[in-house]
């Protein structure tokens, strides 16, 4: 059984995963944003990040800096075959939950 | 190219483990140049790059935080609300809990916060950077903690004895509230300058061992270094915790060692009478030679006394000498120790109200300490 994830975890792997070789720390930051609508920290996911390599639901290396941020080396993130059965599962249990209700729900009056 | 707040970087990097230095500090650095300045202006993007570096600050040291606020609440409402008697409920507790829950408590915490610091960042700056920004964050919280329980715990303290007494041992006429206040306002400035005392002193043991020890070391001497700093860390936690307030009256003894004259602390005279205590925080007995009282105005000897045998003796909880308006015993028995008069050669001698007069004790080593009080 495949760790159960929270709302930012997911957001944060599938961002990843949307990111494919791409996913460095800034960029996942930016692809949270523009899919969660709203402004998030960089502690936030640098937090959940650390956590999900903790979990080893991600795997990281180091790449090379940009000159934009001063040739400060990059850190890349790739999602394990762990991390993609746990998303996997999350999205099942999501739709598992919202089976038969017509959305969006509307109030009985 | 814009910069963010070097200051903000720096704290970043004492807060970040090394292997996370470059790469999130690059991550920021890159979002502050390409979408914060050019969308809202180099000021707002500095406001946003010192939000995140608090934020990081917070996810890792929250829990110091938290640690040091509750224990200043707990002690705070243990040392407001008393007995009716204006005991403690601490009292008779194990020194332990009274320790943990005193400023020596909030002070081994910022030392844990040193060495945690220095530990998560890998470097001796991170050490400080935790030690003064939990120092910072709780002294500003124990000022938000005084301002909204004023009034509530002012209300508790004026109707027990123990703040009473402690008011009426104050030297000037303010009203109960008044001297609350004022007196909170020296506690927040005294736990302040502890805060900062102790980040300074932790952060620099850590940079001593950082910069100088460790790099002298090889890679198994560094391992020892660490098992046996923090075996010695615990080693002195557990001693504060232990001996609590005791190391303060040797501590004491060698200041009065090193200063001269026997211990004298006067309470502020009140309906006619004064105490004068010459003990060490009520523990250790003083070495007293001789005790004379003379006029202020005219240097006339009122009372002059001499102990026999010359002992160290605890006396009425442990040395406190009570000197009242009219008539007073000019010889006296503190324990077993009798204090005779030179001067008077009556049995009594008299104060009066209004007049000032100066006390004066010597000890063995004839080294003095003086005091002027008016009844």
């Amino acid at each position: 059984m495949a760790d159960i994830l929270g709302s930012f975890e997911q957001a944060v792997l599938l961002a990843i995963v949307r990111l494919e070789a791409g996913a460095y720390g800034r960029a996942i930051l930016k692809e949270v944003q523009v899919r969660l609508e709203r402004d998030v920290a960089a502690g936030a996911v640098q937090a959940t990040l650390e956590r999900l390599e903790r979990k080893g639901l991600v795997r990281s290396k180091v790449g090379s800096g940009t000159p934009i941020r001063d040739g400060r080396a990059r850190r890349f993130y790739t999602v394990l075959a762990e991390g993609l059965r746990a998303l996997d599962d999350a999205r099942k249990t999501h739709e598992s939950i919202w089976r038969g209700l017509a959305r969006p729900l509307k109030a009985r009056s | 190219m814009p910069y963010p707040p070097e200051l903000a970087e720096w704290i970043l990097g004492a807060l970040l483990p090394l292997d996370m230095r470059e790469t999130v500090s690059g991550d920021l650095l890159e979002e502050y140049r390409e979408s914060r300045v050019p969308a809202v202006g180099e000021f707002r993007a500095d406001l946003w790059y010192w939000r995140q570096v608090g934020g990081m600050w917070l996810r890792a040291y929250w829990w110091l935080v938290v640690s040091a606020v509750f224990l200043h609440v707990v002690y705070d409402v243990f040392n407001t609300f008393r007995a009716s008697s204006g005991a403690s409920y601490l009292d008779g507790r194990p020194t332990i809990v009274y320790a943990v829950l005193s400023p020596v408590g909030l002070v081994g915490l910022v030392g844990l916060a040193t060495a945690y610091g220095s530990r998560r960042a890998g470097r001796w700056q991170g050490g400080f950077a935790a030690a003064l920004g939990v120092s910072a964050i709780v002294w500003l919280l124990m000022a938000a903690w005084r301002s909204a329980t004023f009034q509530p715990f002012t209300l508790a303290q004026q109707a027990n004895p123990y703040w009473i007494q402690a008011w009426q041992s104050s030297p000037s006429n303010e009203t109960f509230q008044h001297w609350m206040y004022w007196d909170g306002v020296g506690a927040l400035i005294s736990a302040g300058i502890v805060l900062l005392v102790a980040s300074c002193v932790f952060g620099g043991i850590a940079a001593l061992c950082g910069e100088v020890i460790v790099p002298l070391a090889g890679p198994r001497g560094r391992r020892l270094i660490g098992r046996v700093s923090l075996c010695l860390a615990a080693l002195l936690l557990v001693v504060v915790g232990l001996t609590g307030p005791r190391p303060v009256p040797p501590a004491e003894v060698a200041l009065w060692a090193a200063t001269g004259g026997p211990p004298l602390d006067f309470d502020a005279p009140h309906d006619g009478r004064v105490v004068a205590h010459l003990d060490l925080m009520r523990g250790l007995p003083p070495d007293i030679a001789r005790i004379r009282v003379s006029e202020s105005a005219t240097g006339a000897t009122v009372w002059d006394v001499t102990p026999s045998p010359a002992l160290r003796v605890c006396w009425n909880g442990c040395w406190n000498l009570t000197l009242s308006a009219g008539p007073n015993p000019a010889s006296f028995a503190a324990g077993r120790q009798k204090f005779k008069a030179v001067v008077p050669s009556t049995p009594t001698f008299s104060l009066t109200r209004g007049t000032a007069y100066l006390f004066e004790v010597w000890d063995s080593k004839q080294r003095v300490q003086r005091h002027r009080f008016t009844l």
